[in-house]
């Protein structure tokens, strides 16, 4: 066998893309063949990736596919003859979306039907996390493991924007949650929770969220609440920023606070824990298995709660130094060279 | 901080919701407050189970769009879409008439099922709660001591279901507890008092309490008037939202004095009190230990741990 190929429906610059680009660094130091294929290839990273048509496969290469939406690639793949492995970096359940962005059920009901499909095509089913784990076992999928995302913790460090910076300094403790928005992330109960904090806590306190979203409904919403908290000054729904500003919101952040729903892994934990945030997570899905103890992980997400625990870390410097430690140290088994190694062996486990 | 104890700082996380609680700063209802001002913003179906409004919206996202989108940044994309669309318009008509169809017939559907499960509510006997208004809602109180003394101790939230006038939530005004209570003059009154009670149906209410977050609950009230199946349901709930180690109170009238006490909301109420014997039996299922059974004046009470 010499060749790993890995499908994904759309190559682009993101948690996804960065990591095919390292199982591709790492098959070539394994002395592997190894393509990138996608539906679409985004323009700023040309090159990097080839389109469907281009493969031309051997009976003796083993096709790497990252699940994370439906697509044509699932059906691409499920039609070839060579060995499959499936990489699930997990699909969120289609009922979060059909009240308030209902053109992506669609595709996320039929993501979740081809990897259901897949199950009795596949050689091989790997998992982001346990969480992602246990979904592949419940769908029939027989022989799998867990190897989290490669993701180059050194890219977290990013210039900082220092105007940015500066517009987002001299205000009171500042919440931060960085994440796509969507009604699965639970944003609504973050601001019901910083609601609660600011009546209670610190009435200069700020929130901010940060992250692109395509639920126009759900962000809407969200604005409404934040004006009927009459916390207009106090909430920033900020949408997609530079890499710049993402690294000034993290700098001038005092907490990272998740309330997420449902997630796959969660790289933005891993983010704050660079920073040296203090965390504070609702533990549901894989988050308790992402964040270890480099946070504070609730049992439940009710305002008084979070906006407790918040509070409980914001006003004890010790503890805010002993969760960035702990943080720092979690974050070190996410470092490439631990993660490498376990792909490493997943990878030689189908080739040999 | 050199040793981080996770666990100790929850344990005073909790420790400081329940003081505020007591306190006032964190007031009866402000979670629900914060709920309903979301609830205002949020589409209809995500915040209940208001069937008519998710037919509506099965039925407005029906109707399968057999026109192609062509619009597109590159001139000569849009002039391909177009004819594209064009040579393809009769096949992509055909299907979408058939998915159209099939929608406007599942829906149709849901709505006689729906139109089913209404009368079904209307010929069972005092399923519309509006039929006791007024009626009861005078849970037993003379093994409230029993009640006490059983919960003393708790360390977490403790949950009254239902709350009723909340007279039993006064008794217990040492714990971290709260109430649920449906019938709306009630939760007025409870609330008037400085009583932190949930409007909403026990069972509702027991569907989004997170796994092992109470420290205990009384059930009371439901447990006379509720049917067979609503009271197995409590029971598997309580096993799930109650931590290892907490403690659970059933209040009940015995069946024998139920329709004595209370012959009107006897002959209006769905379900009647079991017997003592069938809630040991149905927490001994469930995984409850230490099951005792207090009886006195008409009224028992069934204490059990997790």
């Amino acid at each position: 066998m010499s060749a790993l190929h890995q499908f994904l429906p759309v190559l682009e610059p993101g948690a996804i893309g960065a990591h095919s680009l390292e199982v591709q660094r790492l098959c070539h130091e394994l002395g592997l063949a190894s393509e990138i294929y996608a539906e679409e290839v985004r323009p700023v990273w040309h090159g990097r990736g080839r389109t469907l048509k281009e493969f031309r496969g051997r009976g003796d290469d083993v096709l790497l596919y990252h699940v994370a939406i439906g697509s044509g690639v699932a059906d691409f793949v499920a039609g070839r003859v060579e060995p499959l492995v499936v990489d699930h970096h997990n699909i969120t359940p289609a009922s979060y979306f059909a009240e308030w962005e209902p053109d992506v059920v669609h595709g996320i009901a039929w993501g979740r039907q081809q990897l259901a499909r897949l199950a009795g095509r596949t050689t091989l089913g790997l998992a982001d996390s346990g969480f992602n784990r246990g979904e592949l076992e419940a769908l029939g999928y027989g022989r799998t493991a867990v190897a989290p995302i490669l993701l180059d913790t050194s890219t977290f460090e990013r210039a900082v924007d220092e105007a940015a910076l500066e517009r987002l300094g001299g205000r009171g403790r500042a919440w931060l949650f960085v994440g796509r928005v969507a009604p699965h992330k639970g944003q609504h109960d973050l601001i019901k929770a910083f609601a609660a904090y600011r009546r209670v806590y610190d009435g200069d306190a700020v929130l901010r969220i940060v992250g692109a979203s395509s639920a126009d409904r759900y962000v809407a919403a969200l604005h409404d609440l934040v004006s009927a908290l009459q916390l207009d000054d106090a909430v920033d729904i900020t949408g997609g920023v530079s890499d710049g500003e993402l690294a000034a919101h993290y700098r001038a952040a005092d907490v990272f606070v998740c309330v997420s729903e449902h997630e796959g892994f969660c790289v933005p934990l891993l983010e704050a824990m660079h920073h040296r945030l203090p965390i504070v997570a609702y533990g549901s899905t894989a988050v308790p298995e992402t964040l270890g103890a480099g946070g504070l992980c609730l049992p439940g997400k009710s305002p008084t709660t979070v906006a407790a625990a918040v509070d409980r870390v914001l006003r004890d410097p010790a503890l805010q130094r002993a969760l960035a430690d702990a943080g720092e140290r979690r974050l070190a088994d996410f470092d490439l060279s631990v993660t490498r190694a376990t792909w490493r062996a997943a990878i030689e486990s189908v080739v040999a | 901080m050199s040793d981080l104890d996770l666990s100790q700082v929850l344990q005073e996380i909790d420790d400081e919701v329940r003081a505020r609680r007591a306190s006032g700063d964190f007031p009866p209802g402000m979670e629900r407050d914060l709920d309903l001002v979301f609830a205002r913003f949020a589409p209809v179906s995500v915040n209940g189970d208001d069937l008519e409004g998710l037919i509506s919206a099965a039925d407005r996202t029906s109707f399968i769009d057999p026109v192609l989108p062509t619009e597109s940044r590159l001139p000569a994309v849009s002039i391909l879409k177009r004819v594209e669309r064009k040579l393809l318009g009769w096949a992509f008509r055909h299907l979408t008439q058939q998915v159209t169809a099939f929608g406007g017939v599942v829906v149709q559907a849901l709505r006689l099922l729906g139109r089913r499960v209404e009368r079904l509510e209307e010929v069972s006997a005092g399923a519309d709660p509006a039929l006791l208004a007024g009626v009861g809602g005078n849970a037993p109180a003379a093994l409230d001591d029993v009640v006490v003394a059983h919960l003393a101790g708790c360390s977490g939230r403790v949950l009254v279901a239902e709350a009723g006038d909340g007279a039993l939530l006064r008794r217990l005004s040492d714990l971290d507890v709260y109430g649920v209570e449906s019938r709306a003059t009630l939760v007025e009154s409870a609330a008037l008092a400085g009583l932190d009670v949930r409007d909403d149906a026990v069972l509702d209410h027991l569907r989004l309490v997170e796994e092992g977050a109470l420290a205990g609950m009384v059930l009371v009230g439901i447990v006379d008037r509720a049917p067979v199946g609503a009271q197995v349901a409590l029971v598997a709930h309580a096993a799930r939202v109650l931590g290892g180690g907490s403690r659970l109170a059933v209040v009940a009238t015995s069946p024998e004095s139920w329709g004595r006490a209370n012959p009107i909301e006897a002959d209006l109420s769905p379900g009647r009190p079991l017997h003592p014997e069938t809630w040991v039996h149905l927490l001994g299922q469930h995984g409850f230990v230490d099951v005792s059974v207090t009886e006195r004046d008409g009224a028992y009470v069934v204490a059990a741990t997790r």
